[in-house]
């Protein structure tokens, strides 16, 4: 597994390069085929007995953001983020900035001393900065400018029984798939894996990669939204911590087929592997495009379950990320029996 | 058409289970049609052969819904919203499960005298079905995770105007379907699509269009009424019922083809169909995605005014069903020329 290395390497939407670089050496003797198009999607392509159908694994290498806006001649950073992250969550945080030096830096934040009753009022992003430490713009000159990337400075941890780390969502999808390739099997169909750029920002890498691979059966893996909090009521979980990979009914803008989510839940129950329903329908992930790029195709997901997502810091259970891995790896070797349904 | 309509509004097909409603579409027109094929996505695609260019019409089969997603100890079963619903609309409406349980959407306040406030803030998070279960056993025995409810509101027969659950857009399909059995003769290579998930985004569509790569493309919907329609229509939206098929002009998915809706106009003038124009400042329709496939495709849409949209009680006037069908039969039978 290098979940590890692969959620503390930066790479918001738009800037996979170096997350990019990583998964080519990991997977590269695995693969029969290797390729990047013009939108940075890595594509590889695994040789089946049979190249009448076109089988495809996809997850995303991009991970939610920030990105430098304005440098103010005080030194202090605007930024912008990119893909949806909440304001309010970012005061204090501790980023990078990656220009042509790598920067440490801080959002800043109103000390609770000067705020009228110790409330901060809602944040909005218009109030925010990074701190770098430059007391001008001139210190910053040659250093960073405009449109360079800015990343969560969290580190990969191990802690109790769960992880704790920035861009689970989808490093994980994104190491399942790497494990799955270094598995080496050969697939009934041909089948290509598929590690997407910006699905941050509107889904943008999937489309291309379908249009080039025109699959006939997906899977999306994903990282998804965890709310198994004690103070929320239950029927808001949408997912759980621990209780295997969710499979999607459905998310904005897309119905998976009745036939892919019967399937997904039969192959998962043949081989007793625990699974969960995500029971929420908010929130959208690459198969919306994949299920109705060119002329539609059976897609489905699957997720680790992941809290405090779109965040700093998000935490995931290893029994997920094995019990995906597994399922995934069961339709792998099943998803003949669902194309000659 | 009155005995289609009323079948097919009363099939439960939310978007992604449109299979009822699609088998019920194929089994009647399979006879009029050369070919006839259903893809990954479920849509319907049904071919009439011809020589010149390909016209394509295009209906959603699919409804708003719901799904359920969660079953909690006591018997109550928490759903999902499938498409546009306005959670306010929403308590107590009776809705059928798709292996038949019925339920209905309870709402409660804790505190009566806030039970007004508090329903500005209804959402999914709130709502729950009742499905008369008094166990979670019980409610596990009757409805499983993942199926999909629709409203629970039949077909009711005003004298001019008929009410149901599910006009959007059942009634263009029944239209689409009296078009296919009677339409004689024919200039164009004619296709004819019942599309799938419209509601969620029209999805089906694309999927077909991409395929078919029509040269003419005419989506069959419904659309809102206003303020010249009901005591306090929205402004700004001049469409009413009675007044004949709406021609779009633009919605928030497209701006239709202008040649195109002035040729329709002439068709419609020479055959004495009284039409009215169409500008929705909200939504959309599967012409928005049909429009945009490959390198663009002529297109429009042709709406039947409808009262109360996304409710269990939509209506439509009986004459606009008629006139609607006039045009596209109209429409079909001469060859295009812009």
């Amino acid at each position: 597994m290098v979940l590890k290395e692969l959620c503390n390497l930066p790479g918001i939407s738009g800037h996979e390069n170096e997350v990019r670089s990583f998964i080519r050496n990991e997977i590269s003797e695995f693969v029969d085929e290797m390729k990047v198009d013009c939108l940075g999607n890595l594509m590889v392509k695994k040789q089946g007995h049979n190249c009448s159908k076109h089988i495809m694994y996809l997850a995303h290498m991009d991970e939610v953001g920030l990105m430098v806006e304005k440098i103010e001649s005080s030194g202090v950073i605007k930024f912008a983020t990119v893909g949806g992250i909440l304001p309010s969550i970012l005061p204090a945080t501790q980023v990078k900035i990656l220009g042509k030096k790598t920067l440490q830096g801080v959002v800043g934040i109103m000390p609770i001393h000067l705020q009228k009753n110790g409330v901060m009022d809602p944040i909005k992003m218009d109030s925010l900065y990074i701190d770098v430490g430059a007391s001008s713009d001139k210190d910053l000159q040659g250093s960073i400018e405009c449109g360079d990337p800015i990343v969560f400075a969290t580190q990969y941890e191990e802690y109790g029984q769960l992880l704790k780390a920035k861009a689970f969502d989808d490093r994980v999808g994104c190491s399942i798939m790497i494990d799955m390739l270094k598995q080496n099997i050969t697939p009934a169909y041909d089948t290509w894996f598929v590690f997407a750029t910006q699905e941050e920002v509107g889904l943008r890498g999937s489309a291309t990669a379908t249009y080039q691979i025109k699959p006939d059966f997906s899977v999306v893996l994903e990282g998804t939204t965890a709310c198994d909090n004690p103070l929320v009521e239950r029927n808001r979980y949408t997912t759980q911590l621990g209780k295997g990979p969710a499979i999607s009914i459905a998310h904005n803008g897309f119905v998976f087929s009745k036939k892919i989510f019967d399937f997904f839940k039969s192959v998962a129950e043949k081989h007793q592997i625990s699974y969960q329903i995500k029971e929420k329908v908010a929130g959208g992930n690459d198969a919306t495009n994949i299920g109705k790029g060119e002329k539609g195709s059976y897609v489905g997901s699957l997720s680790v379950p992941v809290r405090y997502i779109h965040s700093p810091v998000s935490i995931m259970h290893p029994d997920d990320y094995q019990n995906t891995l597994q399922l995934a790896l069961a339709l792998y070797q099943e998803n003949q029996s669902f194309l000659t349904l | 058409m009155k005995d289609i309509l009323k079948q097919f509004v009363e099939i439960s097909a939310p978007s992604g289970r449109e299979e009822p409603i699609q088998k019920a579409i194929q089994s009647i027109i399979q006879p009029y049609v050369d070919d006839i094929k259903t893809d990954s996505l479920g849509n319907l695609i049904a071919h009439k052969k011809g020589n010149g260019k390909k016209l394509l019409f295009d209906a959603h089969m699919d409804e708003i819904g719901f799904v359920a997603t969660y079953i909690d100890d006591h018997g109550f079963v928490h759903v999902e919203p499938i498409g546009g619903h306005n959670p306010i609309n929403l308590p107590f409406q009776r809705i059928c499960f798709e292996y038949g349980a019925k339920g209905t959407l309870g709402f409660e306040s804790e505190i009566l005298s806030k039970m007004n406030s508090d329903r500005k803030d209804v959402s999914f998070d709130t709502l729950y079905v009742d499905i008369g279960a008094r166990s979670k056993n019980e409610a596990l025995s009757k409805i499983r995770i993942g199926e999909t409810a629709t409203y629970d509101s039949p077909f009711v027969d005003m004298g001019h105007r008929y009410m149901s659950k599910a006009m959007d857009d059942r009634v263009a399909c029944a239209i689409l379907v009296k078009l296919i059995q009677t339409l004689q003769t024919h200039h164009h290579d004619l296709y004819f699509v019942f599309a799938t998930q419209e509601e969620v985004g029209l999805v089906g569509s694309k999927a077909s269009a991409y395929g078919i790569e029509p040269d003419f493309g005419i989506a069959l919907d419904v659309t809102a009424t206003g303020f010249e329609d009901t005591p306090k229509g929205l402004k700004r939206v001049p469409m009413k019922l009675g007044a004949g098929p709406a021609i779009k002009i633009q919605d928030r998915s497209m701006i239709a083809n202008h040649s195109l809706n002035q040729w329709i106009q002439t068709i419609a003038d020479q055959n004495r169909i009284p039409t009215q124009y169409e500008v929705l400042p909200f939504g959309g329709t599967n012409g928005g995605v049909i429009q945009t496939t490959k390198s663009g495709v002529y297109t429009t849409c042709i709406s039947i005014p409808t009262r109360y949209l996304h409710s269990p009680s939509e209506i439509v006037d009986v004459m606009d069903v008629q006139n609607t069908y006039q045009l596209a039969k109209a429409i079909a039978e001469k060859e295009i020329t812009l």
